[in-house]
């Protein structure tokens, strides 16, 4: 059963003078609790396929259905609520926000939900820094870690809202190997114990190679 | 650069908006100044102002006249007591004849079909010499006075003219008047001289003098001190001397004081105009400083290109100088025809201040508050770039370089 | 609530500049729109002795013209006859007094001593019933002796003590402008901003005195009324106006009429018009005035906020992606913005209306543009703080925000969600 179908998905992005075709009648399909890596040269259009996937885009052409749903019609704050409810997304630079401590930040998506009380939370936010290991800096702020601790924290708010899918873009970039691996450890454990289907973007044909699947990417079309 | 684009469209259109009520403010301020400024054509300098007040006779402390006395010889009494007093130059006595007092009392003088409307003022010769009134027409103060114990008439000139009855005044000079109109009462005007205002603020009114008849009790008193006297004068006034008999001096205060009381409310408003001006002012530093503080850091990377690439501290600060001073030029551009069509269409008449001051698009002081606000803006605008722009040229290339 | 604190925190802290002119140009337009509103307050806000002030009302002024050509017109204050057809026995008035207009300016000794000048009002005795004086010694004058014009005066402390010396002041015999009078009460300095209560002596009157008279029909009385609590103002205009005709009748003989001119007036007209006898009120320039400040002094700060929270939002365009990315709405983004900045236009409106207060309080030249000398100047606290002072200040701050914030709040809900997370 798939949980990500994307169907003959164009994006062309356009300036006065050039036409670049990003995305070429990609289809594409991941199956619930599937771990798959997206490989290819810079500039494929790996990110592109990433951010469609994750609702922050909109594709010129094709079809994109995520948990059954389709999305041609809906609005913006549709897309938002949806990707507040089923997708984390993990970033290479981390993109935390600097004003935030660690538990604010990791509370981010759980802001946007409503119905959820302050206690309630915080209860999730203890809960999901304790799994990564890092309650003791709770209250420190993201200019205070280190790049590894950054996205243990970043990957802690991808999974605070219990999403059904993660998006991860090239999330052992900024790492050294020690500190990538570990990363990596974290991904593979969710992928395993919650059945999180994660989709991630990689450079580390080692690190793909760990995974399930590995879709090869080439001038914004599926090589393999 | 977009943003910046946006930016700018910001600055000018609040630069404009800043423009525009400046200048009205500095058009009030200016054209208030100016007709403070004017000559007066008679000095209040050491001169003191009075009422003179009669007992009345209900009163228990009046005092009853034989044959020989009366109210008259008190006040003959009265004067020649101030004329003894060692601190005191002239004393002239008269009706409506102290300035910085608001009394409307007019009378209009005619001259076959035209008419001249004026403030009367009822004079002795002594107040023309005790006021230095100069005359428009050449004539010396005590000229002046000689034409009043004739019992002559001498009118102002107004600088204005309002309704049909404010005409020329040499058209009334060495003529035949007839007095209210009334050709029963023939006077004769005499001379052409500088009228007491009722305020510094006031343009020159009509005014006219008339000889107060010796046999009129005059009701206001003006009294020239000896120069640097004032205390002395002040101490030696007890209530004993301010009396003859029934006759007495009330409210003995200096014209500057007088002055002040009348003109509080010009002072006010000059005030708050004033705060208002500073206010706007601030608000466009403010803006330069804050825009221009984020903006250069915004392009400190560019700053240090161009600095490695042998642009001095001077072309730096150059070139921020002049992007300011263009928008200022812009917004200026913008603002001056809206000025100017609100002079045209009379939008301005509706200062009270500029009483009678008709502004129009010949008036200079439209013209002097332009230069004026663009160049109390130029300065501040400088001011607030000042601090950003010197950050900006103390950019340590190597250091953003390498930071990038 | 306390994440957007600590932003506000983090953001002052690492944009100082811009922060600080943020919180100044709030704080600076906000005092100055408090100290005009107060100026304002204090012309119109109750407080003693004009306590009555809601309900206060002044028929002060006749004007009659020539029914053929109006250009022959005389008007000033009333005659004790004038006053008693307009003013006498209307209904829902609680009170009334007569009094003179206007105060003389007169010169005040003890018998055969050195005199100092002060301002002297006649009143009726019924003018103590209508302000609410402090008396610190003796008592007024009463009906029946104002009725008989007795030589009695009500002085304020600082003319006593500058007349009379020490204590105790009653009893005692002052000398005004060659009458003789005995002290018979002394009340607190009055404020200066008392328009009409205010006074530095008071001595007798009442209708039976027509000694100010100039005619029949003009002279110096003016009648305050305090109308019944709920009564409507316009229900005593319209019976002062009926009582017009009865002037009329007595004028036409002599080819006049009186001209209404929409009185008696209430403290709003008393404080912002010169109350000239021949002219209806007209309030509407001065409103249109105050509208035109309040906009400048709103709009060009809110251009320049604008400007700022724009710079602000430029720095944290990736924050805001980020957001998006984990399912902020626009909507949510919109109302961050403002509130945000509502919070900091609190701040420094806060600052503004604290040092607005302190300045009004203590720079009591804000108020004083008389033409003419007054004793105790006190500015009045109670009439400067009050709810609605506080209310419109609140009020400054959410329009300032809504202006300065929208724009810039629009501009950040429309970002793109992949361009916001890609950007510097």
């Amino acid at each position: 059963m798939s949980i990500i179908k994307l169907s003959e998905i164009n994006k062309v992005y356009q300036t006065k003078e050039i036409e670049t075709i990003a995305l070429d009648h990609v289809n594409i399909d991941v199956k619930r609790g599937e771990f798959v890596s997206i490989m290819g040269p810079s500039g494929c259009g790996k990110s592109t396929l990433l951010n469609i996937i994750g609702l922050l885009d909109r594709p010129n052409g094709g079809k994109v259905t995520l948990l059954d749903h389709t999305f041609d019609k809906s609005s913006d704050t549709e897309l938002s609520q949806f990707r507040n409810a089923n997708i984390g997304f993990v970033f290479q630079s981390f993109h935390l926000i600097p004003a935030l401590d660690v538990a604010a930040n990791v509370e981010l998506p759980l802001v946007y939900r409503t119905g959820l009380s302050a206690r309630k939370r915080r209860e999730k936010v203890e809960e999901v820094l304790q799994r990564l290991n890092m309650t003791h800096r709770m209250h420190h702020m993201p200019s205070e870690l280190s790049g590894g601790q950054c996205q243990r924290v970043a990957i802690a708010r991808a999974i605070v809202g219990s999403p059904s899918i993660i998006l991860a873009d090239e999330p052992t970039g900024n790492l050294d190997s020690r500190m990538g691996a570990e990363v990596m450890n974290i991904l593979h454990t969710l992928n395993k114990e919650n059945g999180t289907t994660i989709v991630m973007v990689t450079h580390n044909e080692s690190q793909a190679r760990d995974t399930d699947r590995i879709i090869r990417f080439f001038d914004g079309r599926v090589i393999s | 650069m977009r943003n910046e684009w946006r930016g700018n469209i910001w600055m000018i259109i609040e630069l404009t908006i800043v423009s525009i009520i400046l200048w009205f403010l500095f058009t009030t301020i200016c054209t208030i100044v100016n007709v403070r400024m004017q000559h007066a054509g008679y000095d209040v300098n050491d001169l003191y102002g009075a009422e003179i007040k009669v007992v009345d006779e209900d009163s228990p402390y009046y005092r009853h006249y034989d044959s020989l006395h009366s109210p008259l010889t008190d006040r003959d009494l009265l004067m020649a007591k101030l004329n003894d007093n060692p601190y005191v130059e002239t004393v002239g006595a008269g009706s409506n004849i102290l300035t910085y007092s608001y009394n409307m009392y007019g009378m209009y003088l005619c001259h076959d079909t035209v008419c001249y409307q004026g403030n009367l003022r009822s004079v002795t010769p002594d107040v023309i010499m005790a006021y230095k009134i100069e005359s428009q027409d050449g004539k010396t103060s005590s000229q002046l006075a000689d034409i009043i114990s004739k019992g002559e008439l001498i009118i102002s000139r107004p600088d204005f003219m309002l309704g049909n009855r404010y005409y020329d005044s040499s058209l009334f000079k060495d003529k035949d008047v007839y007095w209210g109109g009334d050709s029963a009462i023939v006077r004769h005007v005499g001379a052409v001289a500088y009228g007491l205002r009722r305020s510094d603020y006031e343009p020159q009114w009509g005014v006219i003098y008339a000889p107060l008849p010796d046999e009129a009790m005059p009701d206001q008193m003006v009294i020239r001190i000896v120069h640097g006297k004032d205390r002395e004068f002040v101490e030696s006034m007890t209530t004993a001397e301010k009396r003859a008999g029934n006759v007495y001096l009330s409210n003995l205060q200096s014209m500057e004081s007088r002055r002040e009381i009348a003109h509080s409310q010009y002072n006010t408003l000059i005030r708050d105009y004033l705060v208002c001006a500073f206010f706007l002012m601030i608000m466009i530093f403010l803006g330069f400083l804050g825009t221009f503080w984020f903006r250069t850091q915004q392009r400190v990377d560019e700053i240090a290109i161009r600095k490695v690439n042998g642009a001095t501290r001077r072309d730096i600060m150059r070139r921020l100088v002049s992007e300011s001073l263009m928008l200022l030029a812009v917004s200026t551009l913008i603002a001056i025809p809206v000025e100017l069509l609100a002079v045209h269409y009379g939008l301005l008449d509706d200062l009270n201040v500029t009483y009678y001051h008709v502004v129009t698009l010949t008036t200079p002081e439209i013209y002097q508050s332009m230069a004026m606000t663009v160049g109390f803006l130029a300065l501040l605008i400088l001011a607030g770039i000042w601090f950003p722009a010197s950050k900006a040229m103390n950019v340590c290339p190597a250091q953003v370089l390498k930071d990038q | 609530m306390k994440t957007k604190l600590k932003q506000i925190y983090y953001d002052m802290r690492h944009q100082p500049v811009i922060a600080w002119v943020t919180f100044f140009a709030t704080a600076m337009s906000v005092f100055l729109i408090m100290v005009i509103i107060m100026m304002q307050n204090v012309k119109s806000a109750p407080f003693a002795p004009e306590s009555c002030r809601d309900r206060l009302l002044l028929g002060v002024n006749l004007h009659v013209e020539d029914i053929e050509d109006q250009d022959i017109n005389s008007s000033s204050s009333l005659s004790s006859v004038a006053a008693r057809v307009l003013y006498d026995d209307i209904d829902g008035v609680e009170k009334i007094s007569y009094y003179h207009k206007w105060m003389d300016d007169s010169e005040v000794s003890v018998p055969g001593g050195e005199s100092c000048m002060a301002q002297l009002r006649k009143a009726d005795a019924a003018f103590f019933n209508i302000f609410d004086y402090t008396l610190i010694e003796g008592r007024y004058y009463t009906t029946e002796e104002a009725d008989a014009l007795m030589p009695l005066a009500v002085i304020t402390e600082t003319v006593a003590r500058n007349v009379l010396g020490d204590a105790p002041w009653t009893g005692r015999d002052i000398v005004i402008d060659d009458r003789q009078y005995t002290v018979v009460g002394v009340v607190r300095d009055i404020s200066s901003l008392a328009m009409t209560a205010y006074a530095d002596l008071f001595v007798p009157t009442a209708l039976s005195d027509t000694e100010g008279d100039r005619d029949n029909l003009l002279g110096q009385f003016g009648a305050v009324m305090v109308v019944k609590e709920g009564v409507d103002f316009s229900h005593i205009r319209q019976q002062v106006k009926a009582r017009y005709s009865t002037l009329d009748a007595m004028l036409a003989q002599s080819g006049m009429r009186a001209v209404y001119h929409e009185g008696p007036y209430e403290q709003e007209v008393i404080s912002n018009d010169d109350l000239y006898s021949n002219v209806t009120p007209d309030l509407t320039s001065a409103k249109r005035m105050h509208l035109i400040i309040y906009a400048i002094l709103l709009l060009v700060p809110a251009v320049n906020l604008s400007s700022m929270l724009h710079s602000r939002l430029s720095r944290r365009i990736r924050e805001i992606g980020i957001r998006r990315a984990f399912g902020c709405t626009r909507k949510r983004i919109i109302a961050d913005v403002i509130i945000e900045n509502f919070i900091v236009t609190l701040l420094g409106g806060a600052v503004g209306v604290v040092t607005g207060v302190i300045f009004a309080a203590t720079y009591s030249g804000l108020y004083n543009d008389y033409e003419n000398f007054r004793y105790g100047d006190t500015p009045v606290m109670g009439a400067l703080l009050n709810w609605q002072t506080v209310g419109v200040a609140l009020l400054v701050c959410f329009i300032l925000n809504i202006f300065s914030a929208a724009l810039p709040a629009w501009y950040a809900s429309s970002l793109k969600p992949v361009e916001a997370l890609n950007s510097k």
